[in-house]
């Protein structure tokens, strides 16, 4: 009697597993916020970041654009349209500039726009330690990014700033 | 009584850090002050007020100190504030500068926001106009 009942109860509970991860599965705009925070947390550098670290941060970084990536920033002299690679390349040499990098985003709001694309509003600040020493620079915009959907994955097409203040 | 607590410090008196120096000396870098939402529930922005200024959500805000409303001129001279032409004691700021910048007029619904630190160099200073819509309440102390 008790081996007659394993494979039903076996079976209850591999449906209740599957009907419980398709109940709670990301939804696209979370996959979206959590690319967002995943790109904040590549950028970001930690004093004692070692080489592997580095390399495997670059490597999540280098298929996270789309073919063309486009930036306008308020005072920001790297506006403009970049591949991905150029993109990452300038990311690498940033980060090198710094010995600690601090990039959050806050108050992440996702809107899918369309099936394959999606704006992400959000609030980011950024403090950057020059490896020189030094005061600390501290960075704080409100920012929308447009993101596409390429074969699954949400690639970055675009950042530009929301200007809050305008002198 | 906790969730009388919650809803007052949550929605009405949100405690905040003040994070940079751009207000100081009035707010030095890491003090601890709160957000007063309904100071501007029955009255208009004035200047002088020191207010929130929402970004993206309510997580991360400006704090900055109202120098115009609607319908003033306001610039910079020799790194003095002028509104319509005349010259503005400020006893707030401490520190002397030589900011310049032309004459503006504040638009209906904004208000010209700036920190109290002019100590700083005005391109590393986050200042201008807003939209009033923007303004989360008013900081306390």
């Amino acid at each position: 009697m008790k081996r007659k009942m394993i494979f039903p109860a076996l079976f209850i509970a591999v449906a209740a597993g599957v009907f419980l991860w398709w109940k709670w599965r990301p939804s696209e705009e979370k996959r979206v916020q959590q690319q967002v925070e995943r790109l904040a947390a590549r950028f970001s550098r930690q004093s004692d970041e070692g080489g592997a670290a580095m390399a495997l941060k670059m490597n999540g970084l280098s298929n996270m654009f789309a073919d063309t990536f486009s930036v306008n920033l308020t005072d920001f002299p790297f506006n403009g349209e970049y591949s991905s690679s150029t993109m990452l390349s300038n990311i690498a040499r940033a980060r090198a500039l710094f010995e600690e990098i601090t990039l959050r985003f806050y108050d992440v709001s996702v809107e899918l726009t369309d099936e394959d694309a999606a704006e992400v509003l959000f609030t980011a600040r950024v403090v950057m330690k020059r490896k020189a020493g030094g005061a600390a620079m501290a960075d704080t915009r409100e920012m929308r990014c447009a993101l596409k959907r390429v074969d699954g994955k949400w690639l970055f097409v675009s950042f530009s700033e929301q200007q809050v203040l305008v002198p | 009584m906790a969730l009388g607590a919650y809803l007052f410090f949550g929605y009405v008196c949100t405690p905040a850090i003040a994070r940079g120096e751009s207000m100081e000396p009035t707010y030095a870098d890491g003090s601890l002050l709160f957000c007063w939402r309904p100071r501007y529930w029955f009255r208009a922005p004035r200047r002088g007020d020191v207010v929130m200024v929402r970004l993206a959500g309510g997580r991360v805000m400006y704090l900055k100190r109202i120098v115009a409303v609607a319908g003033d001129s306001v610039s910079f001279c020799k790194g003095r504030l002028h509104l319509d032409g005349e010259p503005v004691e400020e006893p707030y700021v401490k520190t002397s500068c030589d900011w310049e910048l032309v004459t503006r007029v504040v638009p209906a619904g904004q208000v010209y926001v700036v920190g109290d630190n002019r100590g700083m160099p005005m391109e590393q200073h986050k200042f201008g106009r807003t939209s009033v819509k923007r303004l989360v309440g008013g900081a306390i102390p």
